[in-house]
């Protein structure tokens, strides 16, 4: 007990030093878990020595067997070993290495890798087909978190294949890039060794994933953006509230859901779509004699070898993806919906926990058009721009439910996002008209003088869009007198699936008429777009695992999926309150009606002619009936 | 007239047990149908309660199967062969021309005959073809719901729905018969309170006077 002043201050000194001590410790976090490490390029010898291109095979190697890594990685393999057969013809796959993809554009140019690498290979990690060139699989792209994507990104399009791996440490400090080198900056380094006490290696962050995944937002500030894949979905994986976020969003006070539930419960990505040999994981191989495997690997086991092929929906199709019923039960928390097998069985779980789309997606990319930079003319679904920017009122859009066939062989409806491509192809070699040879023609002073309607001196969205016919016919000549044989315009709409923005609880499509009515979500129209390039028609891309119920209206230039289930598919999934045949239902009215009518005819007519007999004294008859006597036998007359 | 026991207890529970499930059913059925249009219990309240009222349907039908048959009563269904067609032409006229003319029905009701040809004929109609129909079709949907594989192995999913709705308005059609047809006893109430109390009083014809009862 301090008793005195000289007391009192010795306490006050021990605590202060306690206070220093702990304080000391604040920005430093704990003792870091990966040891530290030299840099080595690719002949074993540090970098600062050689002054060489970082290799994380070799630096990386010395601990974790790399190559087992790379040869068993989905992201590296660019999914070439299980990719379905390419959908256009011009694509050598459907996967990354070889398919086009609509938001990129640029073909992949067959088997030019390094031509592949310096467009598409901008989002590859690195190994796989990318060996070829000189880039190894990167390592810290993912497991680093300040590896900088764009500064790779940059080195791939420059070509510097072999410095891939080196820029991507561009914004720790430990290289510094100039216009045309690549310089180790040794004071950056702990003793010559990578600093692990400042920059943290460790699993894949979510926001790792978001660069080139889905848009991620784990920190407090307002959301005010999102990247083209989030466009394509309308998915953000985000914990903020909606309603906390920078949009402009119309009823934005009501949304007091998160973007993602999944984010809200502080998952993230690695924790659903996680190596199938993390430790302490159970295997998700499933062995029919077995109700629960044991085996687990040791940790040194996976640290030396840790697979990168990701845990699959458990029967081994789609590698990578994870069902929700995974880690969820469906049979619990589902208590107030009827029939819940029958739901089960006809929907996935995202058709009522993904209502919506909260700042919308994108709708069509018009790439028969380009703007003043180059650009493909974008639609978005729920607003009338980009409704990243402030000035645009998004509302949101909801998905399209569509049949598709799921990892468990079942179909069941799922939401889309229905992305409608329009581009120019040229008929020899059939492919997409090269981006140059479009740039030239929409900065040509012909075409630019004949689409200025309003003759300002420059071309607006709207001048741009070739929805007239002999705009449409003015530029493919122009495309041919550029050298592009038989230019034509080809429309495609592309099923984007939705598994991302998950909600519960009061956001969840809770009340039934959303499904069974008339107004159906099953059964509603899709707006694919209003300006449709050249009047061509589109059509959907040949997606296997998707049952089109519906065809592809067109009116006025306004193009919407129209589903019309037929008897196959009803055979599946005949909605009650939703789908009915008119003509029974007018046959069955008629007749009620018909029925109601006579007997009301009938009525008054009994009635009348009981007045005019109340009137005229005539009593009815009574002795006319034909009694069991007169018939003999029962109802028989004689 | 003579007050005669025509309808016995179990007849007349079957009936209204019959007519006020139907009635249900019919209510249920078309909120399910037009959930939009019409909205009373809601959609899955009334998915739930049309259900559980088939079952009922299903129990109070064949209960009354079963007591029609064990009482004998069947044959009031039956049609007599030899004179239906005269019988039924007779009452058609009835009907048609008789009643405004205040003439007397054609076929005295008995206790042993207590429908007319007509009548017969419907019920037989009703009863073995419409109501097995419905009970079939709603039966099939039900385990579609509840055992999805059934939907799949059944293939007839797509026309179980229509053929069960089109049984429902052919239902609808014919309560609305059934109950103005009621109004053409010996007095518009006559036949309500006999289906209700039991008794009837049944026309005795003056040349006749000894009846038939049995």
């Amino acid at each position: 007990m301090i008793t005195n002043a000289r007391g009192f201050w010795k306490v006050a000194a021990l605590l202060l030093c306690f206070a220093v001590l702990t304080v000391s410790d604040f920005g430093v976090t704990a003792e870091p878990i990966h040891p530290s490490f030299v840099l080595l390029d690719a002949a074993g010898t540090d970098v600062l020595t050689s002054g060489a291109p970082l290799s994380q095979s070799k630096t990386c190697g010395g601990c974790h067997d790399t190559d087992f890594i790379a040869r068993h990685s989905a992201h590296a393999r660019a999914d070439g070993d299980s990719a379905p057969p390419p959908l256009r013809t011009w694509e050598n796959a459907s996967a990354w290495f070889g398919g086009w993809d609509p938001l990129v554009y640029e073909l992949a140019p067959g088997t030019d890798l390094k031509a592949w690498l310096t467009s598409y290979g901008q989002r590859h990690v690195g190994g796989g087909p990318a060996r070829g060139a000189g880039v190894e699989l990167d390592c810290m792209l993912c497991h680093l978190s300040e590896a900088s994507l764009s500064a790779r990104q940059e080195a791939l399009r420059d070509a510097a294949f072999e410095w891939a791996s080196t820029a991507t440490l561009s914004d720790t400090g430990l290289v510094e890039v100039t216009e045309d080198a690549f310089a180790w900056n040794a004071t950056a380094f702990s003793q010559g060794r990578f600093p692990v006490e400042r920059l943290r290696l460790s699993r894949p962050t979510s926001e790792r994933c978001g660069q080139c995944h889905q848009h991620v937002h784990r920190d407090s500030s307002p959301l005010d953006t999102w990247n083209a894949e989030s466009a394509r979905s309308g998915a953000i994986f985000s914990s903020q509230p909606v309603r906390d976020s920078a949009f402009n969003l119309a009823n934005k006070e009501r949304l007091s859901r998160a973007f993602d539930v999944h984010a809200e419960r502080l998952l993230e990505c690695a924790d659903c779509h996680h190596s199938r040999t993390r430790a302490g994981s159970v295997s998700d191989v499933a062995l029919r004699h077995l109700r629960f495997d044991p085996r687990r690997p040791a940790l040194h086991e996976v640290l030396r070898r840790p697979s990168h092929e990701l845990a699959s929906s458990g029967n081994g199709q789609e590698a990578g993806l994870r069902r929700c019923t995974n880690c969820h039960d469906p049979s619990e928390g589902h208590e107030e919906l009827p029939s819940p097998s029958r739901h089960f069985s006809a929907l996935a779980c995202e058709s009522c926990h993904i209502p919506e789309a909260v700042i919308g997606a994108l709708s069509h990319i018009d790439w028969t058009a380009l703007d003043a930079d180059g650009e493909p003319l974008r639609s978005y679904r729920g607003s009338s721009s980009n409704p990243i920017d402030a000035m645009v009122l998004a509302r949101g859009t909801e998905p399209t439910l569509l049949l598709r066939r799921m990892s468990d062989g079942q179909r069941r409806y799922a939401p889309h996002n229905l992305l409608t491509t329009s581009y120019w192809v040229t008929a020899s070699p059939l492919r997409p008209v090269s981006r140059e040879a479009l740039m030239r023609v929409f900065q040509s002073e012909t075409l630019q003088h004949a689409l200025d309607a309003d003759a300002d001196g420059r071309l607006s969205s709207e001048e741009r869009r070739l929805t007239n016919p002999q705009r449409a016919r003015l530029v493919a000549e122009l495309l041919e007198a550029e050298g592009v044989e038989k230019p034509t315009i080809v429309s495609e709409v592309e099923a984007v699936e939705m598994h991302h923005g998950v909600t519960e609880g009061a956001f969840v499509v809770s009340d039934c008429t959303e499904c069974h009515s008339s107004k159906s979500r099953l059964r509603r129209p899709t707006l694919l777009t209003t300006q449709l390039p050249g009047g061509v028609a589109p059509h959907f891309v040949d997606d296997a695992a998707l049952e089109l119920q519906g065809s592809i209206e067109i009116e006025g230039g306004v193009a919407r999926f129209v589903p019309a289930p037929d008897a196959q598919s009803m055979r599946h999934s005949y909605v009650w309150g939703a789908d009915r045949i008119s003509w029974i239902d007018w046959l069955g009215i008629s007749a009620v009606t018909l029925v109601l009518l006579l007997a009301v005819t009938h009525g008054l007519g009994r009635f009348l002619s009981r007045r005019k007999h109340a009137v005229e004294g005539i009593t009815p008859h009574a002795d006319k009936s034909i009694t069991d006597e007169e018939t003999g036998k029962e109802g028989s007359p004689r | 007239m003579k007050g005669e026991y025509i309808y016995h207890f179990h007849e007349r529970m079957w009936h209204w047990a019959q007519a006020t499930i139907m009635l249900a059913l019919m209510g249920t059925g078309l909120e399910i149908h037009w959930p939009e249009k019409l909205s009373l219990l809601g959609f899955s309240r009334a998915a739930r309660a049309h259900e559980w009222l088939g079952v009922l349907l299903a129990t109070n039908a064949v209960l009354g199967f079963l007591y029609h048959l064990f009482s004998r009563q069947l044959r009031q269904y039956v049609p007599e062969l030899r004179s239906f067609f005269g019988l039924a032409l007779l009452q058609a006229r009835y009907y048609l021309v008789g009643i405004f003319r205040g003439e007397a029905h054609p076929v005295q009701k008995t206790v042993a005959r207590k429908m007319n040809p007509l009548q017969q004929i419907t019920y037989l109609a009703i009863l073995n073809l419409l109501l097995p129909l419905q009970l079939f079709t709603g039966v099939a949907l039900w385990g579609s719901r509840h055992f999805p594989w059934v939907a799949e192995s059944l293939r007839t999913l797509p026309y179980l729905g229509p053929a069960h709705m089109m049984g429902a308005w052919l239902f609808m059609a014919f309560t609305i018969l059934h109950i103005y047809l009621a109004t053409t006893g010996h007095t518009v109430v006559s036949n309500f309170q006999a289906m209700i109390t039991g008794y009837e009083d049944l026309e005795v014809v003056a040349s006749h006077p000894k009846e038939t009862t049995r």
